[in-house]
């Protein structure tokens, strides 16, 4: 995939943005399929005599191959929509279809791999059985499980620590083991609620690495939840922004970024562009809310 | 009410199985007393109603229980009121020699390494030992240097009371975060105040969980204490004369009364808890 | 005089000795402080019986009880075999898992559990070893009636512990389960089980201790003529406590060791459990 020469960044209101023109490599993915559209979706919880408003009027067609960060200050509803793609809530308006199934239909069949906020390793069992743990649940064979596995932890490096128990390792490990969980019954679709976000910055670092150079490896599409807006404009070929109060999608940012990146586009220009539009339609939603 | 509600229904049900139930235990001695030409109606009524029944009836215990309380005077051995708080104040006796005994050798095995690493292995290891079994011995052998009546029962109430509190009170005395002691550190605070600021107000949410668990036990102490002296007055003698006389309403309404007296030293307890919470900010 | 010469003597050596022990962190010196004092303190006992001249029926010495021991051993073994394999162990067993599978039951129903949790808390705390006269004539007077004592009282500090554990289990690791579309079951034996374990050893360790009290006192209500509770009432009766102290050393070490191997397997079994590193 060739790096494509950027256009000179213009300052203009941030909404105009979401129908840039994507580089051509990306062109395939255009027609590709719709993996996850979203219409006017929305949940209200009703709790103690309180209405919460949590998500409104989402309108979102993520497809094939995309890595798509939600990103807002608490309260937006991010967590919310992931956890509404995953059926662990339910809508309580508007359309969602996963695959061109329900959401529920989707876990049952189990499109997805989800990655908690917190590692959620089981203590009891080491790295290699704690990632093989769906893969009984599914009911498949022992050979097979541990065939996939080792695959999948050496995707994420953590081959030689497979014998080791979760609180032997480090957060930054840990949670590597958790994304080789999600991955190792070889879904098409990633779940991601702020994976990093309790990890030091060096750490960070490595596993946003590790993470965007496993998606471009493979044909995976992530959703993936953040407060952070460097790391949502690193990984990301698209950033939905959101607003609180209600919970609400304020822009939605095409990436001119390449496809394949490494940590130092981060001092690019263009880098630094999209982080300045991101952060306005932060700030926009803001004052709006 | 989302809290009482499934209670009260497991009680109606644990009662009306219970009622259920005296029909087909005591139906073997009800034919037995009745007459050749009794229906089976007859014979199911009189399960309701037998002398020495397998299995009292809800309602037979409750009108045994209430008989005794109500039909005597305090001061009469047929009175189950008479028994309860004779064991009622063996208990508390105890339980209060235990609680001055417990906290006071708490403080010192904080406070005392030499204490702490002598005694606290015993306290752990007392966990797995029954002490209950020396009670016998203990009421014997009081009772031949002539001292007999309240002092051996609470005597045995506060030695069994006496592990829950002191383990309780050692934890809870050392509950207090190294920040929180670092803290005190920086005022220069002397051991004293760190006490009485820190360590004692911190041990309360340790205190009152370990004594719920103590008073029942003081209380079984009491109980299990009256019985090697030929049971002469208290619950757990008037269980032991009720067994060795065939008094199967006197047992129940004894039994009864002591899960009675454990529900309500509970609720005092926590009570007390109540109180003392509400000057604390509404947590223990 | 000599005597109460000597007792002091010890007792400032002993002190001293304990307090220099106390000083050192290692390991052997934090094993050998407590046992130098139960060696300091049969010592002392020794020597005021013996030197006091205590009759043997208000104290008898170490010596006295290391004697009974070693002469009623047949005695010991056969009031060992009633109550402790008779009584304890089955009861201990069938309390503790009826209890369990009583727990996993109510799991299913948020609205039992809110009633039978709390009621089971409040019957633990009754004195349930008082059910002796009843199992006695529902049972008879040998071992069952008395094995009945120990189910009754293992039964809800067993269903409590593992309710509470069962509860307990993680959001996110029950939400990963719903991910992985697992049903009840697989979420039952896969999650909630495991991660209630050290909730459940809690429980056997506690009903270890309760099942052997409770049979021992159910004993005292009367028993044939074998047994430890039995025992310990009619020789204190006979005031020949030099046996009663030798079935208190018997039951003491069957606690102990109980404690100990449960302890063993707890944490054979519960290894991830943080309190272990």
């Amino acid at each position: 995939m060739q790096a494509v020469a950027p256009e000179a960044p213009a300052l203009t209101d941030v909404r105009t943005l979401s129908r840039q023109a994507a580089p051509p490599s990306e062109s395939q993915s255009r027609s590709a399929e719709t993996v996850i559209e979203a219409r006017n979706l929305g949940v209200t919880f009703a709790a103690h005599g309180h209405v919460t408003v949590a998500l409104t009027g989402v309108d979102l067609a993520i497809r094939k191959g995309e890595f798509v960060s939600l990103i807002g200050p608490s309260g937006c509803g991010k967590t919310t929509l992931l956890r509404l793609i995953a059926d662990l809530t339910q809508a309580t308006s508007g359309l969602l279809t996963v695959n061109g199934m329900t959401p529920a239909e989707a876990r049952r069949r189990r499109t997805y791999g989800y990655v908690f906020q917190a590692p959620a390793l089981y203590p009891w069992r080491n790295v290699e059985s704690n990632v093989m743990l769906p893969l009984e649940v599914l009911g498949m064979p022992r050979e097979e499980r541990l065939r996939r596995a080792a695959r999948v932890l050496d995707l994420v490096g953590l081959s030689e620590f497979r014998r080791r128990f979760p609180w032997q390792l480090s957060g930054g490990m840990q949670q590597r083991a958790s994304i080789a969980r999600a991955l190792s019954f070889e879904p098409s679709l990633l779940l991601m609620d702020e994976p990093f976000g309790a990890l030091d910055e060096i750490t960070r670092d490595g596993l946003t690495m590790h993470l965007h150079g496993l998606w471009c490896r493979t044909d995976l599409t992530a959703v993936f939840v953040t407060h952070s807006v460097p790391e949502a404009v690193f990984l990301s070929t698209r950033i939905v922004v959101m607003s609180s109060r209600p919970g609400r999608v304020v822009a939605v940012i095409d990436s001119r970024l390449p496809r394949e990146r490494g940590l130092d586009v981060r001092e690019t220009p263009e880098f630094l562009t999209l982080a300045h539009d991101v952060r306005a339609a932060l700030r926009e939603g803001h004052e709006d809310g | 009410m989302t809290r009482v509600l499934p209670v009260l229904c497991v009680l109606v049900v644990v009662i009306s199985v219970w009622f259920a139930a005296s029909v087909p235990m005591n139906w073997s001695q009800a034919q037995a007393l009745a007459d050749d030409n009794a229906s089976w109606t007859d014979i199911a009524e009189a399960t309701q109603s037998l002398d020495r029944p397998l299995l009292p009836t809800p309602a037979q215990v409750a009108t045994e229980m209430v008989t005794t309380l109500v039909d005597y005077p305090v001061t009469s051995p047929r009175s189950l009121l008479h028994h309860a708080l004779i064991t009622a104040w063996e208990s508390l006796v105890g339980l209060l020699i235990s609680l001055a005994a417990g906290i006071a050798l708490a403080i010192g095995i904080v406070h005392v390494r030499t204490l702490d690493r002598t005694l606290m292995p015993w306290l752990v290891a007392s966990q797995a030992i029954p002490v209950l079994a020396i009670a016998p011995m203990v009421v014997v052998v009081l009772g031949n240097i002539g001292l007999t009546g309240l002092l051996p029962k609470a005597l045995i109430a506060g030695w069994l009371s006496f592990f829950p509190i002191t383990t309780g009170m050692v934890k809870g005395l050392r509950s207090s975060d190294v920040m929180q002691r670092d803290l005190m550190h920086t005022y220069n605070a002397t051991t004293a105040q760190v006490f009485t600021k820190l360590r004692w107000p911190a041990s309360m949410a340790f205190l009152f969980p370990a004594l719920k668990v103590a008073a029942p036990l003081a209380l079984v102490g009491a109980i299990v204490a009256e019985l090697p002296t030929g049971a002469q007055a208290g619950l757990g003698a008037r269980l032991l004369t009720g067994s060795y006389y065939g008094l199967t309403l006197q047992i129940w309404a004894a039994l009864l009364m002591a899960g009675l007296l454990a529900v309500l030293a509970i609720a005092l307890i926590d009570g007390a808890q109540v109180l003392l919470v509400r000057g604390r900010g509404g947590r223990l | 005089m000599i005597t109460t010469l000597l007792l002091l003597l010890s007792l400032l050596i002993g002190t001293v000795a304990l307090v220099l022990l106390s000083r050192n962190d290692a390991r052997a010196f934090r094993i050998a402080t407590p046992v130098v004092f139960g060696v300091l303190v049969l010592w002392l006992w020794q020597l005021a019986c013996v030197g006091y001249q205590i009759p043997f029926i208000l104290l008898p010495p170490p010596s006295n009880i290391g004697v009974a021991i070693a002469t009623h051993i047949p005695m010991l073994a056969a009031d060992f075999r009633q109550t402790v394999l008779r009584s304890v162990i089955p009861g201990w067993l069938i309390g503790s898992g009826a209890g369990l599978l009583v727990a996993i039951a109510l799991d299913r129903s948020p609205f039992l559990r809110r009633g039978v949790l709390p009621l089971g808390s409040l019957v633990s705390s009754m004195p349930i070893v008082g059910i002796a006269p009843i199992m006695v004539m529902w049972f008879g007077f040998d071992w069952q009636s008395k094995a009945a004592v120990v189910v009754a009282m293992t039964f809800f500090p067993m269903l409590v512990n593992a309710g509470a554990g069962l509860a307990q289990t993680g959001a996110m690791e029950a939400d990963l389960m719903r991910t992985y579309a697992a049903g009840y079951r697989t979420t039952l034996l896969k999650l909630r089980l495991p991660s209630a374990l050290p909730f459940i050893f809690n429980a056997l360790k506690l009903n270890a201790t309760l099942a052997l009290i409770g049979a021992i006192v159910a004993e005292f209500f009367g028993t044939p003529i074998v047994g430890m509770g039995f025992r310990i009432s009619t020789e204190a009766a006979r005031l020949d406590l030099g046996i009663v102290w030798a079935e208190i050393v018997v039951a003491a070490t069957v606690g102990t060791l109980s404690f100990a191997l449960l302890s063993l397997l707890e944490r054979a079994v519960t290894f991830w459990h943080p309190s272990y590193h």
